[in-house]
């Protein structure tokens, strides 16, 4: 229901940095969930599928994206946010951009904040810098589970979802049998709760979500939402993101693609 | 404030003979010495404050407000402020009466649900509560996560160390335990659906309108700006665009009726 992440769903918060000496130090924020194409229509300009804002300031350089939100309302939430963080009640600690600040380093400090306040802390982003040349450390620093990537955003596997079903059905055709239970509790897996396995290869993992959660969650408790944590059999680091990532449905590209397009706030005259 | 009232009674208590005279004779009862408050033990101020109606304070100010209270009440009627007694205003309240509850801190300044009885207005203080109560809120976030015990003695701090106003520190403190209170039983109910939770774990949005009204029927009843709140902190998300959706359908639906009324 909704456009919910899957293993290939890519939403990203990015921003833009003007190039054009007539408008040097602009900043421009977006959601996209396909971040080459998306610097391609602000480039190419409004009648391309650009932003209004963006349309003839060109060129601009994509230098950063937040990816990694596991939902568009998410990444559109935090979007807004970034855009206004006057205006967000998550973000009344930050303090409005000074005269002598510029719109980039007030961006990157509102981002900084943003990333270590609910509701955002706990998500399984990452900051992915695509301008090594531009980066500057954050303060206050993400948070530890949280990374920070360079260069441009790995591809994303373009398959259909009957063929992944498939695929994983092939990978491992004893394990999903009815037979196999959870190795936490040790009661059965069903079909609708898609056990959580291990990304490493060779590990046996199978466990029911919640019963991994609560494991996660015993350095942690309080929270509902786990952040890392070891796996129980082979013991390796794990980010509950990625976790998670492996097991949930499919639902329409086209969906996303209109959240791209233009918000009519930012079409107003300001 | 409302004291002042009761410090009518008072003076008619220590003063019997101003009771029975016209206005403009003094009493000549001799003033006492104030009591040693500052050289006094705890339980004794405690007691010497509940005759008052004053609640139990930290030992300090429990002897400021009574050498305050003694200056009050023995001063003479000339220098007195206060308007003339009249025994048709004695108050009410029983200051020895507090209403059982069953929370920790109570405000035995004033029993629960007692309307005001002077003119001195009891007014100002449910909007300062109320004020309080939402400056109290907005610290929550920070502190659902922890355990309500935690969340009560953190918010208790935060709420500020105010000498005027201890009401209303136990107004706001109470506001704190009970929000506290609603985040974890909103956090326990989570936990207790094995399928919203995990939908949680998987970070699909939550429908906002949906979980208030599950959890109201849940016996959680909880405004939709506090579940905001609650659901921000543990960093959920949550979406109101099915709701969103429901109102637009509504209003489309709904002009046809209203153009035929305006039409008479």
């Amino acid at each position: 229901m909704g456009p919910t992440a899957r293993p290939g769903r890519f939403f990203g918060v990015y921003l833009l940095y003007c190039q054009n000496p007539r408008h040097r130090g602009r900043v421009y924020v977006g959601f996209t969930v396909n971040p080459a194409r998306r610097v391609r229509q602000h480039n190419a300009g409004r009648k391309k599928g650009g932003a209004w804002r963006t349309s003839g300031r060109g060129p601009w350089d994509m230098v950063l994206i937040l990816h990694g939100f596991p939902s568009a309302v998410a990444a559109l939430r935090f979007e807004w946010a970034w855009q206004h963080p006057h205006a967000s009640r998550r973000l009344t600690h930050v303090g409005p951009r000074l005269r002598s600040e510029a719109s980039f380093a007030f961006h990157l400090r509102v981002l900084a904040h943003m990333l270590r306040a609910p509701p955002w802390l706990r998500l399984p982003l990452t900051l992915r810098w695509l301008r090594p040349d531009f980066r500057q450390e954050l303060s206050p620093a993400p948070p530890p589970h949280m990374p920070i990537a360079f260069g441009p955003p790995p591809p994303q596997p373009s398959v259909p979802k009957r063929l992944t079903a498939s695929e994983a059905d092939s990978e491992r055709p004893l394990d999903l049998d009815a037979k196999a239970s959870c190795m936490l509790c040790a009661r059965l897996l069903q079909d609708e709760e898609g056990p959580l396995c291990c990304p490493h290869p060779g590990c046996p993992l199978r466990a029911h979500i919640i019963c991994l959660a609560e494991e996660f969650l015993r350095e942690d408790p309080g929270q509902l939402l786990p952040l890392e944590g070891h796996c129980p059999s082979c013991k390796n680091s794990l980010l509950w993101g990625s976790l998670v990532g492996q097991c949930r449905m499919d639902t329409e590209e086209e969906e996303d693609l209109e959240l791209e397009e233009d918000h009519w706030t930012d079409l107003l005259e300001t | 404030m409302w004291w002042p009232l009761l410090l009518r009674t008072v003076l008619l208590m220590f003063y019997p003979e101003g009771a029975n005279k016209k206005k403009n004779l003094p009493p000549k009862v001799p003033i006492t010495p104030m009591p040693r408050y500052s050289i006094m033990e705890t339980p004794v101020l405690k007691k010497e404050l509940d005759r008052f109606g004053v609640r139990a304070l930290p030992k300090r100010q429990m002897v400021l407000k009574l050498k305050e209270i003694f200056q009050y009440t023995h001063q003479t009627l000339e220098s007195d402020s206060e308007p003339e007694i009249q025994s048709s205003q004695v108050l009410p309240e029983e200051p020895c009466s507090q209403d059982p509850t069953t929370e920790t801190y109570k405000p035995s300044r004033l029993p629960a649900g007692e309307p005001p009885s002077g003119p001195d207005g009891d007014a100002p203080l449910p909007a300062s509560q109320e004020s309080v109560a939402a400056s109290v809120d907005g610290s929550d976030d920070s502190f659902s996560s922890q355990s309500s015990c935690c969340a009560f003695g953190a918010a208790l701090e935060s709420a500020g160390e105010d000498k005027d106003d201890e009401e209303e520190e136990v107004r706001a403190s109470q506001a704190a335990f009970r929000a506290a209170d609603t985040a974890e039983a909103v956090r326990r109910y989570i936990c207790s659906k094995p399928a919203l939770y995990r939908k949680v774990l998987t970070y699909q949005p939550l429908e906002l309108a949906e979980l208030q009204a599950e959890l109201k029927q849940d016996g959680i009843p909880v405004a939709m700006g506090k579940l905001l709140d609650i659901l921000d902190a543990q960093c959920i998300t949550f979406t109101t665009a099915a709701a969103r959706k429901e109102k637009l359908q509504q209003k489309r639906r709904q002009p046809l009726g209203r153009k035929k009324k305006d039409q008479k």
